[in-house]
C-alpha cells in the first residue's frame, strides 16, 4: 500500500493528539506548543496533495489495510473535497500558530493541551469527512466531528450559556444528520453496498418523488450543519461561546463541511440535479443571505456578529452553486461553469476571512477583555496591527475590491447578469431579484463592517478596559497578517484560481459542467469581466501618490473635535453600534419586531427621573414562530404516547412486539 | 487600435472627468441659482474653492487615527478609477480593466472609506452621516445593479464597452428609458442631492454626505470634496454613456469621435441641468421616506426588465 501526504497528515494528527493526553500533565507548555507544529506539517502535507489534485483533477485514493465494519475502508481525494482540504489548510495553518499565544492568555477552563489534542482531533475528522468513500465512513466521520466540534464548544463548559449552546447545537446538527442518514439512505434503497459509487448508480434509477424526498432531507439535514436559514439558530449561539481560535475553525471550515456534502450530495451523489434543486439553492441562499447580513447589523457583540455573517456567506456560496445547477438547465453552460466555481471559491475565501476577523476577534477579547462593540472604541491606537488585519477582513467580507470576497461575490453576480440570456424559464424571469438581493447584501454587509470596524477601532475608548487595551504578541500577529495577505493574494490571484476551480464542477458525476479556459481575466466569457491586479496596482499608485501629495510640505495642526462651542468631545459622544444600525433597522423594523423598554433608576424624587435605563432587543422570529410551535407540537404527540408509554414492562414488550412484527411485514412484502 | 492609443484614451478620459467635475458641480449651481432668481457664483468657483483649500492646512481632531488621513486619497482614487472602468466616448477599444458592476463596486470602495472617517472623530455629526450614508446606499446598490442588468440583458452581452457597442444602433426602447430612469434616481441618492440630501445645507443635524467631512481641512478637505464632485460626475457619465448612448460615432477615425465626443458632453451637461431642475423643484425628503423613493427607483427597475422581456 502506499499512503499519500493527506493520509500522513490524518495520521500525525492522531498520533498528536495520543502523545498529547498522555503527557499533558508532564509538560503542557511543550505539548501546546507541539500540537502547533504538528498541526503545521500536517496540514501543510495535506494541502500539498489537495493542490496536486486540484491543478492535475486526477483524484487519489488509498486503500486502508483493514475492513470496516460494513466494506473495506479507503480514503479518496478528488478535486471536490480537495478545494474544502484547502480551506481546512489555509485556516488551520493560521490558528496553530495564534493557538499556543492565545492557550496561554486566554484562561479558558479547559486545559491548553486538551484544547490542542481536541483540535487535532477536529482537523482530523475534518478530514476524514472529506475524505470518505463510502456512506459508513461519511457518517462515522461525520459524528466524531459533531461531538469534537461540541466538545471545543465547551470549553467553559461550566457555563450556563455556553451548556446551553452546546445543547442547542448538538440537537440541531443531530436531528439534521438524521434527515441527511435518512435522505441518502432513501436514495441508496436497496444497493448492494454502502459505497458512494453503489449510491451514484442507485439513485440514478430512483423516481423523481424518491428523489425528490431524498434529496430535500439530504439537502437539509447537511443544511443544518451549514447554517442555512432556518436551520441556522444554533449558530449565533455556539460559536461566538467557543475560544476565538476555535471560532475561527467553527466559522470558517466545519459549516463549509456542510456545503460539501450538500455539494457532493446534490452535484454528484444523487445523479444530474433536475432545474428545481437549483432554484431551491437560490431561494434558501438568498434568504440566508439576506436574512444573515440583517441580524448581523442588529447585533452588538462582535463575536455574535461575525456569526451571524456566516449565515450570510453560506447564503452567497449557495447562491452561486445554485446558479450553477439553474443556469445549466436554461442552457448556459458557461454561466453555470462560472457559477459553481465562484461558488467554490467563496468557500475558500469566506474561509480565510472569516477565519481571520475570529482570530483578530481573540485578540481583541485578549487586549481589551470584551466582546462587546459599545465597551471598545479607539482601539487602533493600541492594537495598530490587530487593527489593520481587521481592517483588510473587513473590506474583503464587504465584498470591496481587489480583495478575495469581491471577486468571488462579483463573479456571482456577472453570473445572475449572464442569466438574462438563458432560455425562458423560473431563473430568467427572476434573475434581477436574485441580482438585486445579492447587491443589497454586500451593500448591508458593508454597512455592517463600516460599524464593527468603526465603533470597535476608531473614535475614543468607551471603557476602562478599551482605555488601557495592548497589542498581542508577534506569533499572533503574524497569523492575523497571514490570512490578511491569503486576502489580498486570493485578490489579486482570482483570474487564475477560478478557471482551476471550474476544474471541479468537470469531475463531478458525469462531468456536465464544462471547464473555463485561462483568459487572463476574471469573468469574461459572455459575462463582463475585471482583471483585479490592474486596478489594484493603479489604485495603489494613484493613492499612494495622492496620500503623499495630501500630507506634504505642510504640518497638519492638531486640534479638538467640533463639538458645537461645548468644550471637547469624549468617548460618549460618538456614535455607538446601536446608534449607527438605527436607521436600517427603523427601515427594516418589520423583521426585527424591535422591543424596546425604558425604566426609569430609581432616586430620591420618584417623579424626577435621573437616570433611566433602556433595553431593546429584537424579538427572535424563527425560534418563535417556527421552533416553539414545532416544539409544542412534539410534546402534544408525545403527551398523546404517554400512556402507552407506561411503566410496565409487559404492555411495553406487547408494543414493541407490534412494532416489530409490522415493520417485518413491511419490509416482506 | 495598438494597446498604447487604447491607454492613452483611458487615461485622458479619466483626466478628462476629474478635470470638469467642478465644472459640471458648478453648472449645477448656477443653474440653481437662476431658478432662485440669483445670479449665482461664477461657472469656475468650484475650481476657485478648491484652489483655496490647497493652500490652507490640515487639521487633525485629536481623537482620529491613521485611517482618517488616509480616506481622502482613498476616495479620490477610488471615483478617479471608477471613471476609466467603462468608455463614455469611443467603443471596440478600451484598455482599462473592468465594467459598470466593477465601477460600482470601485466606488463603494471610497464610500467605506469616507463612511469609516466620518466616525473617526469621535463627533455625533460624523457618526450620523456616516450612518445615514450608508443606510441609503444600501438600498440605492441593488437599485443601480437592477438598472445595469436591464441594460446587459436588452443587449445580450456583459455590462462593459460591449453594451455600447450593441446598444448602439438600436432603436430608443422603452425599457431603456425606464431604466435610465431608474439609474438617475440611483445617482441622485448616491450624489447627496435633493430629496435625498441638501448639498446646500448648513444645518448639521440635516446632513448626510457634508456631516461625515465635516472635520477635514485644507487639502485634505479639497480631495473629499473634489472625490465627491468625481463621482457626481462617473455616475452622470455612466447614465450618459452607457444607459443613453445615442449619438455616438460607431467609428474611431477623428470626425466620428470629434462628433461623439461633442454628443457626450451635450448629454453630460444636459443631465447636469436635469439635477438641477430636480433640486429646485421638489422638497427634500424626510430620511425615513427616503426607502419609498428608493423603492419606487426599485419598482422601475424591475419594470424596465418586464417591459424588456415583453417587447
Amino acid at each position: 500500500m502506499r499512503g499519500t501526504l493527506a493520509h500522513f497528515a490524518l495520521l500525525l494528527l492522531l498520533g498528536y493528539a495520543a502523545l498529547a493526553f498522555a503527557a499533558a500533565r508532564a509538560a503542557p507548555a511543550v505539548v501546546v506548543r507541539l500540537g502547533a507544529v504538528v498541526q503545521v506539517a500536517a496540514l501543510g502535507l495535506a494541502s500539498v496533495d489537495a493542490v496536486r489534485v486540484l491543478m492535475t483533477g486526477a483524484p487519489q485514493r488509498v486503500a486502508l489495510p483493514f475492513t470496516g465494519p460494513f466494506a473495506p475502508v479507503a480514503l479518496r481525494l478528488d478535486p471536490l473535497a480537495a478545494v474544502f482540504v484547502c480551506a481546512l489548510a489555509l485556516v488551520g495553518l493560521a490558528v496553530a500558530l495564534y493557538a499556543p499565544a492565545y492557550l496561554d492568555r486566554a484562561g479558558h477552563r479547559m486545559s491548553g493541551p486538551a484544547l490542542q489534542a481536541l483540535l487535532s482531533l477536529l482537523e482530523a475528522s475534518i478530514l476524514a469527512v472529506l475524505l470518505a468513500e463510502d456512506l459508513v465512513g461519511f457518517f462515522v466521520a461525520w459524528e466524531i466531528m459533531t461531538g469534537l466540534a461540541t466538545a471545543v464548544v465547551l470549553a467553559d463548559g461550566h457555563r450556563a450559556e455556553v451548556k446551553r449552546a452546546a445543547i442547542l447545537y448538538l440537537v440541531v446538527t443531530h436531528i439534521g444528520t438524521f434527515a441527511a442518514l435518512a435522505g441518502l439512505l432513501l436514495l441508496l434503497g436497496d444497493a448492494p453496498s454502502y459505497s458512494f459509487d453503489a449510491l451514484r448508480a442507485a439513485a440514478a434509477s430512483r423516481t423523481p418523488l424518491v428523489y425528490g424526498i431524498g434529496i430535500c432531507l439530504a439537502l437539509a439535514g447537511f443544511g443544518a450543519k451549514a447554517g442555512v436559514v432556518p436551520l441556522h439558530i444554533w449558530l449565533p449561539e455556539a460559536h461566538p461561546v467557543a475560544p476565538s481560535h476555535v471560532s475561527s475553525l467553527l466559522s470558517g471550515v466545519i459549516i463549509k463541511v456542510g456545503i460539501y456534502a450538500m455539494v457532493r450530495t446534490a452535484l454528484d451523489l444523487a445523479g444530474p440535479p433536475p432545474a428545481w434543486v437549483g432554484h431551491l439553492l437560490l431561494v434558501v441562499g438568498l434568504v440566508s443571505a439576506l436574512l444573515g447580513v440583517l441580524y448581523a447589523l442588529a447585533q452588538h457583540d462582535l463575536k455574535r456578529l461575525l456569526a451571524f455573517h456566516s449565515v450570510e456567506n453560506i447564503g452567497i456560496i449557495l447562491l452561486g452553486v445554485g446558479l450553477g445547477i439553474s443556469a445549466q438547465h436554461a442552457g448556459l453552460p458557461t454561466v453555470a461553469a462560472l457559477a459553481l466555481a465562484a461558488g467554490l471559491f467563496h468557500v475558500v475565501n469566506h474561509a480565510v476571512f472569516k477565519g481571520l476577523l475570529f482570530l483578530c476577534a481573540g485578540s481583541v477579547h485578549l487586549g481589551a477583555h470584551t466582546h462587546d462593540l459599545e465597551e471598545m472604541g479607539g482601539l487602533l491606537r493600541h492594537m495598530p496591527s490587530t487593527g489593520r488585519a481587521f481592517l483588510i477582513g473587513a473590506l474583503a467580507i464587504s465584498a470591496l475590491p481587489p480583495l478575495n470576497g469581491f471577486a468571488s461575490e462579483w463573479l456571482v453576480l456577472q453570473g445572475f447578469v449572464g442569466a438574462t440570456q438563458g432560455s425562458p424559464g423560473l431563473l430568467r424571469a427572476t434573475a434581477p431579484l436574485f441580482a438585486g438581493g445579492l447587491a443589497l447584501t454586500g451593500a448591508l454587509a458593508a454597512a455592517c463592517f463600516v460599524k464593527a470596524f468603526a465603533v470597535a477601532f476608531l473614535a475614543l475608548p468607551r471603557s476602562e478596559n478599551a482605555l488601557h487595551a495592548v497589542e498581542v504578541g508577534p506569533m499572533q500577529r503574524l497569523a492575523q497578517n497571514a490570512l490578511a495577505l491569503s486576502c489580498v493574494g486570493l485578490g489579486l490571484a482570482a483570474p487564475w484560481v477560478v478557471p482551476v476551480l471550474s476544474r471541479v464542477g468537470a469531475s463531478l458525476g458525469a462531468g456536465r459542467f464544462t471547464p473555463i479556459p485561462q483568459t487572463g481575466v476574471l469573468g469574461g466569457l459572455g459575462v463582463g469581466s475585471v482583471q483585479p491586479a490592474v486596478l489594484a496596482v493603479a489604485g495603489l499608485a494613484l493613492g499612494t501618490a495622492l496620500w503623499v501629495w495630501l500630507g506634504r510640505g505642510m504640518k497638519a495642526r492638531a486640534t479638538g473635535t467640533w463639538a458645537c462651542g461645548q468644550g471637547s468631545v469624549d468617548g460618549r459622544a460618538a456614535y455607538t453600534a446601536s446608534a449607527f444600525s438605527n436607521p436600517i433597522r427603523r427601515i427594516f423594523s418589520n423583521l426585527y419586531q424591535f422591543e424596546r423598554a425604558t425604566v426609569p433608576v430609581a432616586g430620591a424624587a420618584p417623579y424626577f427621573v435621573m437616570r433611566s435605563k433602556t433595553r431593546g432587543a429584537i424579538s427572535p422570529l424563527f425560534e418563535e414562530h417556527l421552533y416553539q410551535p414545532a416544539l409544542r407540537l412534539l410534546r402534544w404527540t408525545s403527551d398523546r404516547f404517554a400512556p402507552w408509554a407506561s411503566p410496565s414492562p409487559n404492555r411495553g414488550l406487547v408494543v414493541f412486539a407490534v412494532v416489530a412484527a409490522l415493520l417485518l411485514t413491511w419490509a416482506a412484502s | 487600435m495598438s494597446l498604447a492609443v487604447r491607454l492613452a484614451l483611458t487615461l485622458s478620459q479619466a483626466a478628462l472627468l476629474a478635470a470638469v467635475a467642478p465644472l459640471v458641480n458648478g453648472f449645477i449651481k448656477v443653474l440653481k441659482a437662476r431658478f432662485q432668481r440669483r445670479v449665482g457664483p461664477p461657472l469656475t468657483q468650484g475650481y476657485r474653492d478648491l484652489a483655496k483649500l490647497l493652500v490652507k492646512e490640515n487639521l487633525h481632531a485629536a481623537p482620529t487615527s491613521a485611517l482618517f488621513r488616509l480616506a481622502p486619497a482613498v476616495s479620490l482614487t477610488s471615483a478617479v478609477l471608477a471613471s476609466a472602468t467603462f468608455p463614455c466616448v469611443a467603443f471596440g477599444g478600451w484598455a482599462a480593466s473592468g465594467d459598470v458592476l466593477t465601477a460600482l463596486y470601485v466606488l463603494a470602495l471610497g464610500r467605506f472609506f469616507t463612511a469609516l472617517a466620518g466616525l473617526d472623530a469621535a463627533s455625533a455629526f460624523g457618526g450620523l452621516g456616516s450612518s445615514r450614508d450608508v443606510s441609503i446606499a444600501a438600498l440605492a446598490e441593488p437599485v443601480a445593479v437592477v438598472a445595469v442588468l436591464v441594460l446587459a440583458a436588452g443587449v445580450g452581452g456583459p455590462p462593459d464597452g460591449a453594451v455600447l457597442a450593441g446598444v448602439h444602433g438600436t432603436v430608443f426602447t422603452s425599457w431603456r428609458l425606464l431604466a435610465a430612469i431608474a439609474f438617475f434616481l440611483v445617482v441622485l441618492a448616491e450624489c447627496a442631492r435633493v430629496p435625498v440630501d441638501n448639498p446646500a445645507t448648513h444645518l448639521e443635524l440635516t446632513m448626510v454626505h457634508e456631516a461625515m467631512l465635516l472635520e477635514y481641512s485644507g487639502r485634505e478637505f479639497a480631495a473629499s470634496t473634489l472625490a465627491a464632485q468625481v463621482k457626481q460626475t462617473v455616475l452622470l457619465a455612466l447614465l450618459a454613456a452607457v444607459f443613453l448612448p445615442d449619438g455616438l460615432g460607431a467609428s474611431g477615425d477623428p470626425g466620428a469621435l470629434a462628433l461623439s465626443a461633442a454628443a457626450f458632453a451635450a448629454k453630460l451637461f444636459g443631465l447636469a441641468a436635469l439635477v438641477a431642475v430636480v433640486e429646485s423643484s421638489v422638497a427634500k425628503l424626510r430620511l425615513f421616506r427616503v426607502p419609498d423613493f428608493l423603492g419606487a427607483a426599485a419598482g422601475l427597475a424591475i419594470l424596465a426588465y418586464v417591459a424588456r422581456e415583453a417587447l
